[in-house]
């Protein structure tokens, strides 16, 4: 397996008015080629902060980030942020429309994206005529049409209600395996980890560092609706859970 | 194609409908008539209280001196002029302000003390200035509706969806593109409503400056009016002023259905 991305020592401190917060203390991982990778953690310990920090939203305090392989991040977030003003085809051309790579072949990308998963007839409609996990799908594909080749995905799913929610990120896993994208994905829900991840990561609490990796080995790994069947799932599930620090 | 139910229901709302516009047609009828009447037997003393014959008769006998026209031309047309130079202005000074973070922290408490400041009140200043003409009328009205386009532009601007703002930049947008991409399409419908309260406002402007200086227009007809105590001549003059205002704010009103379509 190649080496896509090399993060070590990784630190942050946010400094406010009245304070100075340490939200990263100490974060390295090696990605590679084609691995998903959840991080989970107890909330505010600074999960988003990392992200945020990988796609360069936020300059870092300390440590070394270093691409590999002409490696392109993509970003996901929580809200799909869709244009209202703009057809749901435009929406995906955002990127492509910024980074002045408004070609064929890119166009065309975009098209097949929404054909193959299941948006071609909406290509020209709104947003407002989309519901909740459509939107979700369109935000991905508007996430995979400047070609990157790892996608940092924060909480993407948690806007949702239950049942989308499975649906949304089964497609979405599919998709990004399809596509044969490595992920980063934020979440707060441990099934949601442990069913579409290689490994989980959690963090301690805030200011976070790397507490455990579970290198996630079901007996029989399909997608993450099926994995939640695997009898291997609850194991890793309540060993996870028992290793997060909640605060309630 | 429709049920009989729902024609039904079109039917009663187009009868509600109509009704409502009866009732205003009846109200403004009987008002005028009244009006009339009141004075015609002098219930009302009709050389205050004017009447509507006798703003008529004014009317006529502008048109016949071949003043009409000008006077409500010319309240329109410096109306226009500062309505569009306002808006303009006013977009352009927002764009700047929200670019200029820096600067619009700076320029906060002027832009509020000249909102609140009534504008009235420079009239003399302006005049001294700009000179008794149609400059200082269009410089009033300016000064009315620059800043509060200014202020509510710049508000629109600066609540855009941050996590939108946020996805440009992770898409490695530049200032630029922000703003022409999110920016200003997205506030589209706080332009325009903009649009729809400096039509009013450019046109309180213009007849204060009238009544300062101006030698032409409506704000003149009321205020030469009062001068030589000829109320008919003010009641005329409130009469097209509220006629011109309505027309106005019909002709935004519809400019805006079409552009928010
Ligand atoms: N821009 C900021 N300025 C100051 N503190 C921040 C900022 N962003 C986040 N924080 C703080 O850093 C901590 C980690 O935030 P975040 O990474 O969003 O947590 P998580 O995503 O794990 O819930 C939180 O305590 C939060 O209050
Ligand atoms: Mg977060």
């Amino acid at each position: 397996m190649t080496k896509i991305l090399d993060i070590k020592n990784l630190r942050k401190i946010y400094h406010t008015k009245d304070d100075e917060i340490p939200a990263v203390d100490d974060f390295s991982y090696s990605l590679e080629d084609g691995e998903f990778i959840s991080i989970v953690g107890p909330s505010g310990c600074g999960k988003s902060t990392i992200l945020s920090i990988l796609c360069g939203l936020i300059d870092k305090s300390d440590g070394s980030i270093t691409y590999l392989n002409n490696s392109k991040i993509g970003y996901m977030l929580q809200e799909d942020s869709l244009f209202e003003f703009r057809s749901i085809l435009n929406n995906c051309l955002l990127g492509l429309e910024i980074n002045n790579e408004m070609n064929k072949t890119n166009i065309d990308n975009v098209k097949r994206l929404l054909k193959e998963y299941g948006l071609e007839e909406f290509k020209d409609k709104y947003p407002d005529n989309l519901s909740g996990g459509m939107r979700q799908r369109v935000a991905l594909i508007r996430t995979l049409a400047i070609n990157p080749n790892i996608l940092l995905l924060d909480e993407p799913f948690s806007a949702l209600d239950y049942q989308t929610r499975l649906i949304v990120s089964n497609d979405v896993y599919e998709i990004i395996k399809k596509e044969k994208k490595s992920a980063i994905m934020v979440t707060h829900d441990i099934a949601e980890a442990v069913s579409m991840s290689d490994k989980v990561i959690v963090l301690t609490n805030r200011p976070c560092k790397i507490k455990t990796i579970y290198d996630i080995k079901l007996e029989n790994k399909k997608n993450p609706i099926e994995n939640r069947k695997d009898p291997k799932f609850n194991y890793y599930y309540e060993k996870i859970w028992k290793d997060i620090d909640f605060n309630v | 194609m429709f049920s009989k139910e729902h024609l039904l229901y079109l039917k009663k709302i187009k009868q509600y409908n109509f009704f409502v516009k009866l009732f205003q047609i009846i109200i403004l009828l009987f008002i005028i008539i009244l009006w009339q009447i009141l004075s015609d037997k002098e219930i009302i003393n009709p050389f205050i209280t004017s009447s509507p014959k006798a703003i008529i008769s004014c009317l006529v006998k502008l048109k016949q001196s071949n003043n009409l026209f000008i006077h409500i031309w010319t309240t329109i047309y410096e109306t226009i002029i500062s309505f569009s130079l306002g808006t303009l202005i006013g977009c352009l000074i927002a764009s700047f302000l929200w670019w200029n973070k820096f600067i619009s922290k700076i320029v906060e408490p002027y832009l509020t003390m000249l909102n609140s400041l009534p504008k009235v009140a420079l009239g003399p200043i302006i005049i001294v200035w700009f000179g008794a003409g149609i400059k200082s009328i269009i410089i009033m009205a300016l000064l009315i509706s620059v800043i509060i386009t200014i202020i509510n532009v710049l508000d629109g601007f600066n609540k855009t969806d941050h996590n939108k703002i946020l996805l440009l930049k992770s898409l490695k947008a530049n200032k630029k593109q922000i703003f022409s991409k999110l920016i200003l399409p997205s506030n589209y419908k706080t332009i325009i409503c903009a649009l729809k309260i400096n039509i009013s406002m450019s046109l309180i402007g213009v007849i204060m400056g009238e009544f300062l200086v101006s030698k032409r227009g409506i704000g003149y007809l009321i205020i030469y009016g009062s001068q030589v105590f000829n109320l008919n001549l003010v009641m005329t003059g409130i009469t097209l002023l509220a006629i011109v205002s309505v027309i106005m704010y019909y002709i935004v009103l519809r400019i805006e259905k079409r552009l928010t379509k």
